[in-house]
């Protein structure tokens, strides 16, 4: 149930959201920067997210079977850490003033 | 077989009549649209012929029919060649039948959502499929109604022809989410539960085409919903609601010609590069000039 709507929207999230970025681009108001920041921090945050709940919490599923689990989850989890700082770092010095 | 070979060779020999009618009309047709009937024509075709008797071929049948000719199809838009192709008095008939609230209304998103997913969830989870198994005149019925409820549905969201009165983007692709996502929850628990007279190993393999082989499909009707919202984005201010947003006045056309066909001047350094605003002004000016 819940995996045909995520399938579903999630098609829909992915295509409608390049087409929103088509649209910055041709109006000329896309900031890369920004822009690169938010994807950041999706990008972390759903790893992290992935890696402590789904992975630890709830158990679902591991990232490698039958091997010592230690070091791979550091790893996993440190670099969704880094991502998630440098993207919210992009996304906070470029704020503009209106957004302030 | 020897149903579905009579009513594709008119269906393309129609449509080329309609284009040779334009053409003699001085009125021109895209070679690429005319490619796509011919594929969505042999694509339906195909679809009836691939269902025999096994639960995976039927599933190849039930993408190819369902989802695929009727994509196919509403590309080739029959409806605008044949506004072109037919005398003026024939083309206001077809288009008074359009504007008719029956038109309307079985074109609404909605109803055809609800017809073409609807129908998925009765033929698998009663005894229909079964019985489209035994029974020759069911299975016709059954392609029929799989073939006819994918088209509506398809030209219910998407395609160039004439609709007029189509649903608003926003309803249009939120039915299109709630659709995909019904028709691929049914594709998961077919997996789980195969319908009645099936054995589990074929149900699996053909929820897994279901599953996988109509994502592309899925996916190019979102594209194509996303394509016309982009392209309505685009058009000048004056052919899109303005939201509460003001065209400026024009600049007064005073100086010589050199500095009338000049171009507008860059917006400053002050002004945000990333406020659209500067484009949607120089849009304005360029329309009301």
């Amino acid at each position: 149930m819940s995996d045909g709507l995520f399938h579903a929207f999630s098609w829909f999230a992915t295509v409608a959201a390049l087409f929103l970025l088509a649209q910055l681009r041709r109006d000329r108001a896309l900031h890369r920067r920004r822009f690169v920041g938010g994807l950041l921090v999706g990008a972390g945050a759903f790893q992290l997210y992935d890696g402590l709940v789904q992975h630890k919490l709830l158990g679902l599923h591991q990232i490698r079977y039958d091997v010592a689990l230690l070091p791979y989850d550091l790893v996993w989890n440190i670099t969704a850490g880094v991502l998630l700082v440098v993207g919210a770092a992009l996304v906070l010095t470029t704020r503009t003033r209106q957004a302030r | 077989m020897t149903t579905v070979v009579p009513i594709a060779v008119a269906a393309v020999l129609g449509y080329g009549a309609l284009v040779g009618l334009a053409h003699r009309r001085g009125r021109g047709w895209r070679a690429w649209r005319a490619l796509c009937w011919a594929a969505g024509v042999t694509v339906a075709a195909l679809g009836p012929v691939a269902d025999h008797m096994d639960f995976r071929a039927h599933m190849i049948g039930h993408v190819l029919l369902g989802m695929l000719a009727p994509l196919l199809l509403v590309l080739a838009a029959p409806v605008t060649l044949a506004l072109r192709a037919l005398p003026v008095a024939a083309a206001r008939r077809v288009s008074a039948v359009l504007r008719s609230r029956a038109v309307t209304a079985g074109t609404h998103p909605v109803v055809t959502a609800v017809l073409t997913v609807g129908g998925l969830w009765v033929l698998y989870r009663t005894g229909l499929y079964a019985a489209s198994m035994r029974h020759p005149t069911v299975l016709l019925l059954v392609h029929a109604h799989v073939f006819l409820a994918g088209w509506l549905f398809t030209h219910s969201l998407v395609g160039p022809d004439p609709a007029p009165h189509r649903a608003g983007l926003p309803v249009r692709a939120a039915v299109l989410v709630l659709a995909v996502a019904a028709h691929d929850v049914l594709a998961k628990t077919l997996y789980a539960r195969p319908p009645a007279g099936v054995d589990p190993g074929g149900a699996a393999v053909g929820a897994q085409v279901m599953y996988y082989g109509g994502a592309p499909v899925e996916i190019a009707l979102f594209v194509l919903l996303g394509a016309e919202w982009f392209r309505r984005q685009g058009l000048p201010d004056q052919h899109r609601p303005l939201n509460g947003r003001r065209c400026p006045p024009p600049r007064p056309a005073s100086g010589s010609p050199a500095e009338f066909w000049s171009p507008a001047p860059r917006p400053s350094s002050r002004t945000p590069r990333r406020s659209s605003r500067a484009a949607r002004t120089q849009a304005c000016r360029t329309s009301s000039s």
